[in-house]
């Protein structure tokens, strides 16, 4: 296989058209950032910021735990309001 | 693993913070009260000077800066947590807001300055000697400062941009250097949106008041019932004796 023939497999617009592709990652973002996921998702973000952040004292890893409960809770809000524009 | 001689990690001398060791975080505050606290266990009294000008200046300045950094974490947050009780801001990308939603939004804006106060407040069970009762006042001085700095920057802040930065003309002034590279209904879209969401920013003001003070009173509640509990343990102890 050449570096060429390596990049185009990296590439997923050789299989998939732009409309599937922007279709896709629509799907992924709505399933994680909206509904139960999200809720399941970023409540176990925030207990697991709390267990390792306070009880088990790692505080960098709690901090970027809650960073990323928030980022699940707002993100799903800002994408549509992005997309909605 | 077999400890080396001359391994400081189980070295329990007090450490004179006027010398070269410097706590940068809270675990090196955390491992000097310790210190404090194995050596004045038993009823030994630790020399005053044994925790300087400098070293309190230190310990505070370990509490003042978490709190400071948890503090405009929660300036930051706020606004959007009033804005998903008020039914302004969407939050798990709907406007239907149920129970579960509006309970997260408070936890999810209390959680930050909660949790740094109750890691603070993990220090209490050494609350027992003069010297670590000093040093945990000191971290907790730190604190209480960064609070009452917190609250005044964010009412600064919010005040600000309810009355002079999001000013209706100056938003729709602002809103319309972006005019025709995105289009005249978006715009209004977005000005309607910051135009309604305004009033959330002075609720966020009062809102903040509240959450400071929950967080300097909580880690305090906790220190005074930790070091009751490691009283009565060491009362027990010497009991058994």
């Amino acid at each position: 296989m050449t570096a060429a023939h390596f990049i185009d497999y990296l590439n997923p617009l050789t299989y998939m058209s732009h409309a599937q592709y922007m279709s896709l990652w629509r799907v992924l973002f709505q399933a994680v950032l909206q509904g139960f996921w999200a809720k399941f998702f970023a409540s176990f973000a925030l207990f697991l910021a709390f267990f390792i952040g306070v009880y088990r004292q790692r505080i960098v890893a709690g901090v970027l735990l809650f960073f990323l409960s928030v980022a699940i809770a707002y993100g799903g809000c800002m994408l549509k309001f992005v997309l909605g524009l | 693993m077999s400890q080396k001689d001359g391994d400081k990690s189980n070295d329990i001398t007090p450490i004179g913070l006027g010398g070269s060791i410097r706590p940068k975080s809270f675990i090196d505050v955390v491992s000097i009260v310790q210190n404090y606290f194995l050596a004045e266990k038993h009823g030994n009294d630790l020399p005053e000077n044994l925790l300087t000008l400098k070293g309190k200046i230190v310990i505070s300045e370990v509490g003042f800066k978490g709190a400071f950094i948890s503090g405009l974490v929660s300036i930051l947050l706020t606004p959007f947590f009033v804005g998903v009780i008020e039914r302004y801001i969407p939050i798990f990308g709907s406007y239907e807001f149920t129970l579960f939603d509006q309970a997260f939004a408070v936890a999810l804006t209390l959680s930050f300055a909660m949790g740094y106060s109750l890691i603070l407040a993990s220090i209490g069970r050494y609350y027992i000697g003069k010297l670590s009762k000093r040093a945990i006042n000191w971290l907790m001085a730190g604190l209480t400062v960064a609070g009452v700095l917190k609250i005044i920057i964010a009412f600064v802040f919010y005040n600000t941009l309810y009355a002079s930065v999001l000013d209706q003309g100056r938003v729709a002034r602002f809103l319309l250097w972006f005019y025709p590279q995105v289009s005249y209904q978006a715009l209004n879209k977005i000005y309607r949106f910051v135009m309604g969401v305004k009033p959330v920013l002075l609720t966020s003001a009062s809102f903040v008041v509240l959450t400071t003070f929950l967080m300097i009173t909580i880690p305090w509640l906790f220190i005074f019932t930790a070091s009751r509990k490691t009283r009565r343990m060491i009362e027990r102890e010497r009991i058994w004796r």
